[in-house]
């Protein structure tokens, strides 16, 4: 097990490298100069440019950009944003809390409304609640999310006025902007727990613990559930990087400051240096939840070993 | 009732109406030093009266509270001299004083500066300062910091953009006396005034730059009526009242310290978020309110709504004059009479927005409404012009001449305002005279290099600036080669008329000249003019007193503002 954990970690590092190699360029193939996007439209003499461009260290060669990153990086220092010239690693700090409050939230709440609907649906097949719970996910799949979270705001901020429009710091804040960001998720959950309930609840081992007399609840709960959990947990895993992504949307709508904004902004001005942090950044929780998303494997079912 | 100051010059293409709304400050005229000097005066007060605006304060002012203010962008710094963003001059008029306060085009009153003078050939200003003024750090403000201040715009390490463009040729200052400075330019530089009438070139503590250093963007110190609190990143940025503050210009008002206890500033890029936010309360006052939101809002009793018409240039489209086919002008000419504006403007813009005419909006000075006649709608006629230029109609309904079809390719950003609905309505309605139009729709990084590449046959612009002189960043021949005037227009007639336009003192003269100019850009079909933009501001009508808007409808100012508990 330890190995294994060992082996996982030493496995990151090359992931995270690699893709802020391929980050890194794939922003050198996008078009535009950096220091032509800070200019804008303002008129500039090529010297001037060339002067902006030499302040930004964009002269050097990419190669030399890329290892001074690097070099850097290692040493905790992620350089120095192009567009607001203030450390990446206080862009990133001031912001990063935002989306993983944002994504921690809104997953929490996906799994319990999931898990609800899906139980529900899966347990009930062909009711009545198993058609309104399919209706709701199938809701949840096709509403785009945006739409969705202005009609939240419409509904609970301006009309009822329980909850803020913006992301206020606080729960309060932090409700709408996780519902809107949890449904597409829980949708999704809700269809794989109906899926995989209805699986195992065909197994005949389910009919031998039911035919001992023991409880239906307890029939579930300790028998059907813990093997009709194993892929809804790696759909989980997945769908927390999903809600990563999400966030730029969610962000963007309720005047959020996190990195998915940040990242977009980011890669329209071409900052070099703060694209590159904060993917590292997304790159490193994605891989730490990948990680402890196989780990729960073994805790869920122990016939699994790490070797 | 007017509230006079001259906005910050912000100027963008491309995003087409509500292209402010993303931002960008703009290129003030770094070309400028290459002009003959003339007056920075006498824009004469055409403007007067027409915009800034009150609302009816009910019983006296009352002190105390916060105001909440819902911004659009996010943007790089608070640093006056150095950003690159718009909304940015919106906070720093609160936080930082300017020299002198423009109280309607031309025309200057006091502000940090008690009086100034400037030499014949208006390449020397000199300043006398006021002696009572403090910075937010206890600092006294003198002739050394004003020096510090412009010292720093031009020095490369800072990156400056939008202040570098406004100081022009700026060649040194010299301290006299505590109080006195006196500015030199390399060039005559007659728009100085108006330069640093903008938040651009507010001075900033010196001591408070060295303490703060790169930081200094998110710890602005300046003598402004507010002073710095907090700033969250992207989120809010929050003033407090300077108890000190006695130096107000005479704009304003009242005197002594501003009513309110504290202003935030909350970055809020999403319209309709902004909207619920201040229809649920927790914003007090909204900018770039869309029009599509207008006549809501209108009918809702809670909520005033405050516009005006921007100086400059409005919703253009510039045309490449060096690529074929767009070099023939019968093919040019053919664009200007080949487009309803008026069905754009109810398309795209619900019918708000006036029709545009020339290069100037109808509130510049120098406007000539006999503009409106040289080109009114006419398919007809833009179909004769093709035809006389050999563009015949082919099978497909798109024009033809030696075997090639008639394409114009459009570029626009497509992450940007109203520029991609604008981009669909011309190719429907040129597809209507033969013309077939290449959508080339990007992002902001690849569209620059296109654009100043000279890729494009048609591009949009928009351009804020009060004076006319906007004109030399659309058609002077300098900026032709990559730079603004992306028509890649020559023509040493037109330099001449330009640089004899900006260095005409005589009201009626420079009117006159202007004229010319305008004339000469439609006969020559160099742009095609759509809508002059309206400003949009709602704020909650029954909360706060005194809202100012600037004559120019870009900055509201709350210094005299208070909150009706």
């Amino acid at each position: 097990m330890l190995n294994y954990v060992q082996k996982r970690v030493a496995l990151a590092f090359p992931t995270v490298f690699l893709t802020s190699l391929v980050v890194f360029l794939m922003l050198f193939l996008i078009p535009g100069d950096p220091a032509s996007i800070y200019v804008g439209d303002r008129t500039a003499t090529p010297e001037r440019l060339a002067q902006i461009r030499h302040a930004m260290g964009l002269d050097r060669p990419a190669y030399v950009q890329y290892t001074d990153f690097i070099w850097k990086a290692l040493h905790g220092d992620l350089g120095r944003s192009l567009q607001t010239d203030r450390p990446v690693t206080v862009e990133i700090s001031s912001r990063w809390v935002n989306t993983l409050e944002l994504a921690m939230v809104a997953m929490v709440l996906a799994i319990f409304l999931g898990f609800a609907l899906g139980l529900i649906s899966g347990l009930r097949r062909n009711s009545l609640s198993d058609t309104l719970s399919m209706v709701v996910a199938l809701f949840g799949i096709s509403v785009p999310v945006f739409w969705l979270a202005l009609l939240l705001i419409m509904l609970f901020a301006v009309h009822f006025r329980w909850v803020p429009a913006t992301s206020e710091p606080g729960l309060r804040g932090l409700v709408l902007p996780s519902v809107s960001l949890a449904l597409l998720s829980a949708a999704t959950l809700a269809r794989l727990v109906r899926s995989s309930i209805l699986e195992v609840l065909r197994l005949d081992y389910l009919t031998t613990a039911r035919a001992k007399g023991l409880h239906a609840a307890v029939v579930i709960l300790r028998h059907a559930l813990p093997n009709a959990i194993i892929p809804v947990i790696t759909a989980m895993g997945l769908q927390f990087g999903s809600l990563l992504s999400g966030a730029v949307i969610t962000e963007t709508v309720f005047a959020r400051p996190g990195l998915g904004k940040l990242v977009v902004d980011s890669i329209q001005n071409k900052d070099f240096p703060t694209v590159q942090g904060v993917i590292l950044v997304l790159a490193l929780i994605y891989v730490v939840m990948n990680f402890l998303v196989d780990l729960s494997y073994a805790f869920i079912d122990p016939r699994i070993r790490f070797e | 009732m007017t509230s006079p100051i001259r906005k910050v010059p912000e100027g963008r293409d491309s995003h087409g109406a509500g292209g402010w709304l993303n931002g960008r400050m703009s290129r003030r005229l770094f070309i400028r030093a290459a002009f003959g000097a003339g007056a920075a005066a006498a824009l004469g007060g055409v403007l007067g009266g027409r915009r800034g605006a009150f609302a009816a304060p009910s019983g006296p002012p009352a002190a105390g509270g916060e105001l909440v203010y819902g911004l659009t962008n996010r943007f790089d710094t608070l640093d006056p001299n150095i950003t690159t963003f718009s909304d940015v001059g919106r906070i720093s008029y609160h936080f930082f004083d300017t020299l002198v306060w423009e109280s309607k085009p031309g025309v200057f009153v006091p502000g940090l500066a008690e009086r100034w003078e400037v030499n014949a050939a208006a390449n020397q200003y000199t300043f006398h300062l006021r002696k009572d003024v403090k910075f937010h750090d206890g600092t006294p403000f003198t002739a050394e910091a004003v020096k510090f201040t412009f010292d720093r715009v031009v020095n490369p390490d800072l990156k400056s953009q939008s202040a570098f463009s406004a100081i022009g040729p700026y060649e040194g200052s010299t301290v006299l006396d505590p109080s006195t400075i006196v500015v030199k330019f390399k060039d005559p530089y007659a728009p100085f005034l108006s330069s640093v009438a903008q938040s651009v070139l507010a001075p900033v503590s010196p001591e408070a730059v060295k303490k703060y250093g790169k930081d200094f963007g998110t710890h602005p110190v300046g003598t402004g009526p507010f002073q710095f609190d907090s700033y969250k990143t992207d989120n809010v940025v929050r003033m407090i009242r300077n108890p000190d503050y006695r130096w107000a210009p005479s704009i304003f008002k009242h005197q002594g310290p501003p009513y309110l206890d504290a202003i935030s500033w909350r970055i809020i890029p999403e319209a309709s978020t902004r909207l619920a936010a201040l229809k649920s309360g927790e914003v007090h006052v909204i900018q770039d309110v869309p029009t599509q939101d207008y006549r809501n809002l209108q009918n809702d009793g809670s909520i005033q709504l405050i516009q005006g018409p921007l100086a400059g240039s409005g919703n253009t489209m510039m045309i490449n004059v060096t690529k074929p086919p767009t070099d023939d002008l019968r093919v040019r000419q053919a664009l200007e009479w080949g487009v309803d504006k008026v069905g754009m403007i109810k398309a795209i813009w619900q019918g708000l927005y006036a029709p545009a005419c020339s290069p100037l909006t109808s509130s510049t000075f120098g406007y000539d409404r006999a503009t409106c006649n040289v080109y009114k709608y006419d398919p007809k006629k833009a179909g004769a012009l093709l035809d006389e230029a050999g563009w015949k109609m082919g099978p497909n309904g798109i024009r033809e001449k030696d075997g090639q079809d008639l394409v114009l390719s459009l570029y626009y950003r497509s992450d940007s305002g109203d520029a991609t609905a604008m981009a669909t309505f011309l190719q429907g309605m040129y597809q209507l005279i033969g013309i077939k139009i290449d959508l080339h729709g990007l992002a902001q990084s690849g569209y620059f290099s296109a654009v100043r590449a000279g890729q494009h046959h048609l591009q949009f612009w928009w351009e804020t600036d009060t004076d006319p002189d906007v004109v030399r960043i659309l058609f002077y021949s300098a900026n032709a080669n990559g730079g603004t005037n992306r028509n890649r227009y020559k023509n040493a007639e037109m330099d001449k008329l330009i640089d004899e336009a900006a260095g005409t003192t005589d009201p009626a003269k420079r009117r006159q000249m202007y004229t010319r100019i305008q004339m000469k850009a439609l006969n020559e079909a160099i742009m095609v003019y759509f809508a002059d933009p309206l400003n949009i501001f709602a704020y909650q009508k029954s909360k706060v007193m005194g809202a100012m808007l600037d004559w120019s409808s870009t900055n509201m100012l709350f210094y005299d503002t208070w909150l009706r508990k």
